[in-house]
């Protein structure tokens, strides 16, 4: 059990170690002495990290609310023309990176928390919905008869069996999702969205060593640690069903 | 069996409805203003002629496909209630199908030129002026997709000579675009406009991009590839070369270049050599390095996948027939390794491409400088100019290892491990 | 009961059902079986609406099938499956109190009723019941689809080759305790196997079908002595007189140390390896009588 928390714990101490400004200050001026400053002086780093974590956050949780609902959809009787498209169609947008899609968002929704949201959630939406269609479609059609013969109406079937039987593929879904929304997000400090990004383009702005680092590995440990809490869920996961 | 629903075709046909009402041109008088957009029937009777014959063509598509109310189906409805299967044959269906896609297809750039040409007729398009495409046109092209996607399907369910009807049709479209494409009135799209303006630093970037992620693909292989084996090998060594390249790729992008700027920055500041062989804190030193380091698991990890996929009975035949290990190597393990190895370059090269655009945030050049600056200014048309190559780049290299994939497994179904 | 009159239904070009008729009546165990694609599994699974008949009609109760809401039909007929399909992320009692559950019963009775049941399958409730589906053998998984299908207490219970996927001795087993669970509850029962042993054994009337088509409805005794045609015929074999003292019931036979009760077979056996003129059998009614060769030829040949 100590063991399986040793990685989260020095995850966690690295996060606290850049965030907050009493440690962060006496260990950068011991690396990087010759910078001018050491900390970032106009949003505190918590708040950084606050806006970060929120941003991807709510554009994972939409986009899991979505994609869990348009891959239940396409894999009911009267979708399932829709899912080669569907297919095809996350398999192209696989192939075309984030950041462009982050970059593009910008004419439709101008800068700042908007279109990172937006950009995040379409991203997040593919691994997502993906995963809920194969999750759902490798379920023995053997189990999904014997819940029918049972007397199980569609809802209570999708509910009691297909949902709980899909559930360790979809959560590696959105697991994927997430680790890609907090990498994205870092990027987002380019168009205006805040978050850790914005420590590390200020120091590449303005030279300082403190800085970068100090955005860089706040900005990777925290999707180490979003990592690492779905990597405990789907533990759990297996655990309880397989 | 593939189901014959018509969901799809209704996802064709009513993006292409919608973008009649939206705007499909928009004028701007330079690269920072807004512009003001112009929807279709404002460019004069022959382009509301041309929606018009959008309607007529979509609702034939429509009631063929979809088959007259009443017409009896197969299967499960005793009732003969109406089902959305249609009495349509086959080959009609391809055929309509066909003739929708191409049109989609061609409509948009049809009507893009006809509006830049009312527009430059009209004397508005000044010296600095551009013309971008709007959301009809857009929404067209995905109209064509999706229309492309379904006939695709389509033709390769049906019978032998419909086979023909997609390739002749991609071919018909591709030309007829590509004849629309090089007139000069395209000169005054926004796109073209920012490229002839710095082509040359263009062509600089598209090189600077393809050469960094070559590399760092190259150089994950090199390291990659013996990792794999290695890991192969040592079953014990497997879990940790696996697990500290997942967590690499955890890392996002920008974070790994910051991480890797400060002791790199540090080495060459310390070591005079280093610096003047040109390794440096910022710039190609540590984008090469993290890009590398990302490339690094998909290519180990499908190297063990590959090699552990080879079944046990092949194995054995092989050493039963008095194989040396190299020779086991060279005759069975590879060949039968190799699609899925070129499976995790595939995915490594894809998220090069991708990875190399934040590059350019930390001077290492690509053509992510263009999408930058582009932010920076605030001129959405030069970050255009830089995401649509690196899109179409991804693309290109996701298909040509497809190919290759698909030759080293002798034309068998393609082996998708990994990711 | 359950009432087949010109039932049809077909699969694109194939007939897999023609003009069934066959009535199950209430209380007995009507097996259906013949050759692969003969159409049984299709006709079983009539009942229960999982497929619909292109025409004809079944009656369950006097009530057609299509006046049910298929769910409620559903939740009053259990369904045992070859492969068990028992949910893999649930307990055996949580399984086995699938149906109760979606009656809405309250919890504790829930329990209460898988204990009971998994006692009826010859399951020890105590060790069972918290046990996991990928914990359990063939066997045990194969009585835990039965106690699932019990649960409601369902007047009908459809089963579709429930005994197939386990060894021979296993099968033999669960064979004997499904009977002596028949005995005691009574159920309507449709069963469909390829195994004529197991269809005689269990079956109270078996239909014989082949390529969609009835061809002999009736009692083993009834298909063995008059086999309807030369398909029947040779469908139950070249030892047909065999198999026809097999289902001659005997209370007791001395010198035989099987499970379950004896039959004229054993009575055969038993005097051949004995080497004796003549075998001790008590009949059903009570009456005993030593038995030789042409005494037990006149039981079935008369």
């Amino acid at each position: 059990m100590i063991r399986k928390l040793r990685r989260p714990a020095i995850l966690t101490v690295l996060l606290v170690a850049t965030v907050v400004p009493t440690v962060y200050e006496p260990v950068a001026k011991i690396l990087f002495p010759f910078e001018s400053a050491y900390v970032y002086p106009r949003i505190p780093m918590l708040q950084l990290l606050g806006q970060h974590v929120v941003l991807s956050g709510i554009a994972t949780a939409a986009a899991a609310l979505v994609g869990m609902l348009v891959g239940i959809i396409v894999t009911r009787p009267r979708g399932v023309s829709l899912i080669p498209l569907v297919r095809d169609l996350a398999a192209l947008a696989q192939t075309v990176p984030p950041v462009a899609v982050l970059v593009l968002a910008v004419p439709l929704f101008g800068f700042g928390t908007k279109p990172t949201v937006f950009a995040l959630f379409l991203f997040s939406l593919l691994p997502i919905l993906g995963n809920t269609i194969t999750g759902l479609q490798q379920i023995d059609s053997g189990l999904l008869e014997a819940s029918t013969a049972m007397g199980m109406r569609p809802w209570r079937r999708l509910v009691l069996t297909e949902l709980p039987l899909a559930a360790p593929v979809i959560i590696a879904g959105v697991r994927t999702a997430a680790v890609i929304s907090v990498g994205t997000a870092t990027i987002g400090a380019t168009i205006g969205a805040g978050g850790l990004g914005v420590v590390i383009i200020a120091g590449l702005v303005r030279d300082n060593l403190a800085f970068i680092t100090a955005g860089a590995l706040s900005a990777a440990m925290v999707a180490l640690l979003v990592d690492w809490g779905f990597q405990m869920l789907t533990d759990r996961f297996i655990d309880l069903s397989s | 069996m593939e189901r014959a629903g018509n969901a799809p075709i209704f996802l064709s046909i009513i993006p292409a409805f919608v973008s009649v009402f939206l705007q499909f041109v928009i004028l701007r008088p330079n690269r920072i203003a807004d512009g003001t957009g112009y929807r279709l029937l404002e460019f004069g009777p022959s382009a509301a002629a041309w929606a018009l014959l959008l309607l007529p063509l979509a609702g034939a598509l429509l009631f063929v496909v979809l088959g007259a109310p009443g017409s009896p189906t197969g299967n499960n409805s005793p009732t003969g209630k109406w089902s959305p299967t249609g009495t349509c044959s086959p080959t009609w269906r391809l055929g309509i199908l066909a003739l929708w896609s191409v049109t989609v297809t061609v409509l948009p750039w049809l009507l893009f030129q006809r509006g830049t040409a009312v527009l430059t007729q009209r004397g508005m398009i000044g010296e600095l002026g551009r013309v971008t495409p709007g959301a009809g046109f857009w929404l067209l092209l995905l109209s064509a997709l999706v229309g492309w996607h379904e006939l695709s399907r389509v033709s390769r369910v049906s019978q032998n000579r419909s086979q023909l009807v997609f390739p002749v049709a991609a071919v018909t479209a591709f030309v007829l675009v590509a004849l629309l494409v090089v007139q000069p009135a395209f000169r005054s799209v926004s796109y073209v406009v920012e490229y002839t303006v710095r082509s040359e630093r263009f062509i600089q970037a598209l090189f600077e991009h393809v050469l960094l992620s070559g590399t760092a693909v190259g150089l994950a292989c090199l390291i990659g590839v013996p990792a794999g084996m290695a890991a192969y090998r040592h079953p014990r060594l497997r879990e940790t070369i696996l697990d500290a390249t997942s967590t690499i790729q955890t890392i996002p992008s920008l974070a790994m270049f910051g991480l890797l700027i400060a002791p790199l920055s540090t080495l060459s500041r310390a070591v005079p050599a280093l610096r003047r062989a040109g390794v440096s804190g910022v710039g190609v030193t540590p984008a090469l390095i993290a890009l590398t380091l990302y490339a690094l698991l998909p290519v180990v990890r499908n190297t063990v996948t590959g090699l552990l996929v080879v079944p046990l009975e092949i194995r054995e035949s092989g050493r039963a027939m008095g194989m040396n290990r190299r020779q086991l190597f060279r005759m069975v393990e590879v060949p039968i390794a190799l699609p899925v190895l070129l499976g995790g370059v595939r995915t490594a090269a894809v998220q090069a491409v991708g990875n190399t655009t934040v590059a350019g945030l930390i001077g290492a050049g690509g053509l992510g400088w263009f999408v930058f600056q582009g932010l920076g200014q605030a001129a959405t048309d030069l970050v255009v100019l830089g995401v649509i190559p690196i899109v179409i780049l991804a693309v290109l290299v996701d298909r040509l290892f497809g190919v290759l994939q698909r030759i080293s497994n002798h034309g068998r179904v393609e082996v998708e491990v990994a990711g | 009961m359950i009432r087949f009159t010109d039932v049809s239904k077909a699969f694109g070009a194939v007939q897999a059902v023609s003009e069934l008729t066959l009535t199950v009546e209430n209380g007995t165990v009507c097996v259906l079986i013949g050759p692969s694609g003969c159409g049984k599994s299709t006709t079983l699974r009539m009942i229960n609406r999982l497929i619909e008949p292109d025409s004809g009609t079944i009656e369950v109760d006097e009530v057609a099938l299509r006046d049910y809401d298929p769910a409620e039909l559903r939740l009053r007929t259990g369904y045992v499956i070859q492969s068990v399909g028992l949910l893999p992320h649930m307990s055996v009692w949580q399984n086995i109190a699938l149906v109760p559950r979606l009656l809405k019963w309250t919890r504790n009775r829930r329990m209460d009723r898988a204990d009971e049941l998994l006692d009826l399958v010859g399951l020890d409730p105590a060790t069972y019941r918290e046990k996991y589906p990928r914990q359990l053998s063939g066997g045990e998984a194969q009585r835990v689809g039965v106690a699932r299908a019990l649960a409601a207490d369902p007047p009908y219970l459809l089963m579709d080759e429930p005994f197939g996927a386990v060894d021979p001795l296993t099968r033999g087993v669960l064979q004997q305790a499904f009977k002596e669970i028949q005995a005691r509850l009574k159920k309507t029962v449709v069963l469909v196997t390829h195994d004529l042993d197991e269809a005689m054994f269990l079956g109270d009337r078996i239909a014989v079908m082949k390529e969609g088509r009835l061809r002999q409805f009736g009692t083993s005794a009834e298909l063995l002595i008059q086999p309807a045609d030369d398909f029947v015929a040779d469908f139950e074999g070249t030892d047909r007189m065999i198999r026809l003292l097999n289902t001659v019931p005997l209370k007791s036979l001395t010198g035989w140390n099987g499970t379950g009760s004896p039959t004229l077979r054993d009575a055969l056996n038993e005097l051949l390896q004995s080497g004796s003129a003549t075998v001790y059998v008590v009949h059903p009614d009570g009456r005993g009588e030593h038995l030789d060769f042409e005494g037990i030829r006149r039981m079935v040949k008369p």
